[in-house]
């Protein structure tokens, strides 16, 4: 006889992955789809009870097990985005889109003739900020509440306002205080700042769209 | 002890099982892995999840999302590059295979 758990003790399970340490809705809804299968499994096969089977089915691992996975995934999702990023930063240096990337240098180089390199750079920071907040809030009412693992390894946090700001300061500080007065390579700096931001909202959107199919 | 041995060919056992059975969950894959086998490999889901989530990092992967049982399932399939994938690691782990086997009885050589 085939068993199939009830609303309750879906929630039941993913409450107790929960309680051993994982925190998000996307990793923990496919680990409660497994432990329920192994739970039905279990009713199916031997004369338990549903938390006699629950008991049995976790039983079988430890403390650590479930929070462990949800640590591997995050470091895989890291890797891939970085690759990702990689990716679409180094599209801007083939055809077609090295002609944007050429406009960009020049508007730069034009720029910095007026402005100073530091004027200059709040541009690409603020405008990281602001999308930053902004994605952030989309995807806040998109997903409604559900914390995904996928977004937080990456997404805005991580594309915007950690990598490109640090980045744009520590190059600011090393290579630019060093070569000043050099406007084509401070006009290189701001280039490379801005094709990043573009390469992180491409990547973010293009996530973005595909985990709003998946759990939106 | 045989579980520490088939560690290391995990991947290649999820690429055949997906390469002939199209899309597959978590559970059935550790599943049809122990009915394969006669109970003699045990899929850890730890690890499983583990090479799941590489692969699908890796784009060698894809998912699917469905609805079954008022819980929703995710399934794994082979992508375009991990069909050539599966194709050239289950062609290694023959190789392997034979090899092993030609080691371990040397007369047969």
């Amino acid at each position: 006889m085939s068993v199939t758990l009830n609303k309750e003790q879906l929630k039941h399970i993913s409450n107790l992955i929960e309680m051993k340490g994982v925190k998000y809705y996307d990793v923990n809804m496919e680990l409660t789809d497994h432990m329920a299968s192994e739970v039905e499994e279990i009713l199916e096969k031997e004369r338990l009870t549903y938390m006699l089977a629950v008991k049995k089915a976790f039983l079988r691992y430890d403390r650590f097990h479930f929070m462990k996975i949800e640590e591997e995934k995050e470091k895989k999702l890291r890797k891939q985005a970085s690759k990702m990023f990689r990716r679409a930063f180094f599209q801007f240096f083939t055809f077609p889109k090295i002609i944007f990337t050429g406009a960009i240098f020049t508007l730069s180089l034009f720029l910095l003739k007026y402005f100073s390199f530091e004027q200059l750079f709040i541009i690409p920071l603020s405008l990281s900020l602001i999308i930053g907040v902004l994605m952030f809030l989309k995807q806040r009412k998109i997903f409604k509440g559900k914390d995904l693992l996928q977004l937080k390894a990456q997404g805005p946090k991580y594309m915007l306002l950690v990598i490109i700001p640090l980045n744009g300061f520590n190059v600011k500080y090393y290579v630019v205080d060093k070569l000043t007065g050099e406007f084509e390579i401070q006009a290189v700096i701001l280039t490379l700042i801005i094709l990043s931001l573009l390469a992180a909202i491409e990547i973010y959107n293009k996530q973005l769209n595909t985990l709003k199919s998946q759990y939106a | 002890m045989a579980n520490k041995l088939y560690k290391g060919t995990l991947t290649n056992i999820v690429l055949k099982l997906l390469h002939e059975n199209g899309r597959m969950y978590g559970y059935e894959i550790t599943k049809k892995t122990k009915e394969q086998t006669n109970e003699g490999f045990s899929v850890t889901e730890g690890a499983l999840y583990t090479t799941l989530h590489k692969l699908e990092a890796e784009e060698v992967l894809e998912v699917e999302f469905e609805i079954v049982d008022g819980r929703t399932r995710k399934y794994y399939k082979l992508s375009e590059k991990g069909e050539k994938e599966a194709v050239l690691k289950i062609e290694e782990l023959k190789e392997f295979i034979t090899n092993l086997t030609l080691f371990l009885n040397p007369k047969i050589a």
